[in-house]
């Protein structure tokens, strides 16, 4: 690939980059909207009458009556799914730097190593808390919603049996673990590439 | 580094600026001037062989090895 067809691509990513950023920003605003809607009408008198979801369940429901654990849930279903939607911006935020670098035409720019290895150490941290993080919440969210208004606490955390949910899956999600090893390979293949440039730079 | 570059003396030498070196060699001016002021690590052999057929010598002439104290 020469490096015209690499700038062009780069350019390419970085509008895909800019239209996804937009989509998170507008995915964001409705898990907010869905949390308040929803946890609003969890602490209104007429319990139960809710229905804005995202993230799980419905998206807009009619206002007539759901389950208080359902609105429990879809409060931290929407909330839940708002992390996820930050993490992607937080990611896309990361690749600027290297699609930036690339659009210039030197992929191996002294910064490219740095940038590739924060974005793999987000990876990493994305992971972590996607893996243990969620682990925990949802069991709390389970909780939360089965100890509402004298329903009985359900859950791991609450150490009762799990009567009428199931508990969280442990998922390790090894794909997002392994993208990382694969960018950290990356980014020591990149600081060797850096090297060869410089050497290629100093050459006359 | 203990490879001195005396690209400089041999132009003095054959009256030759270092425009009409890297019009003669096909090197840029910016290049030319960092391998006059010994800010390169390396220098291709067809630089050199080019430079040699325009200032007509030897390899011997522009570089020079000067082993560094202690």
């Amino acid at each position: 690939m020469d490096i015209d067809r690499m700038v062009k691509l780069a350019g390419r990513i970085a509008v895909f980059i800019r239209i996804l950023k937009i989509a998170c920003v507008v995915l964001l605003a409705l898990c907010a909207v869905s949390v308040a809607w929803n946890a609003a009408a969890l602490l209104d008198e007429g319990i139960g009458y809710g229905g804005f979801q995202i993230g799980g369940f419905w998206l807009i429901e009619p206002m007539n009556y759901i389950d208080p654990i359902d609105i429990g849930l879809s409060v931290g279903r929407a909330a839940e799914f708002g992390i996820y939607v930050v993490f992607g911006l937080i990611v896309l935020f990361e690749l600027d730097p290297i699609v930036a670098t690339m659009r210039e035409g030197r992929p191996f720019d002294a910064s490219m190593g740095r940038s590739i290895r924060r974005l793999a150490f987000t990876l990493l941290s994305i992971w972590l808390v996607v893996v243990v993080g969620f682990y925990f919440l949802d069991y709390s969210l389970f909780q939360f919603a089965g100890g509402y208004d004298g329903y009985a606490p359900v859950g791991g955390l609450s150490g009762q049996a799990t009567s009428f949910v199931n508990p969280p899956d442990f998922d390790l999600d090894p794909a997002l673990f392994g993208a990382f090893l694969i960018l950290l390979l990356l980014s020591h293949a990149f600081t060797y590439g850096i090297e060869l440039q410089r050497l290629s730079d100093e050459t006359v | 580094m203990p490879i001195i570059v005396r690209l400089d003396r041999v132009m003095a030498d054959r009256k030759m600026s270092l425009k009409e070196l890297s019009e003669r060699v096909g090197v840029s001016n910016v290049n030319l001037s960092k391998l006059k002021n010994g800010h390169v690590s390396a220098v291709r052999l067809s630089t050199l062989e080019a430079i040699c057929a325009a200032l007509n010598c030897q390899p011997g002439d522009i570089l020079e090895y000067q082993p560094e104290d202690g």
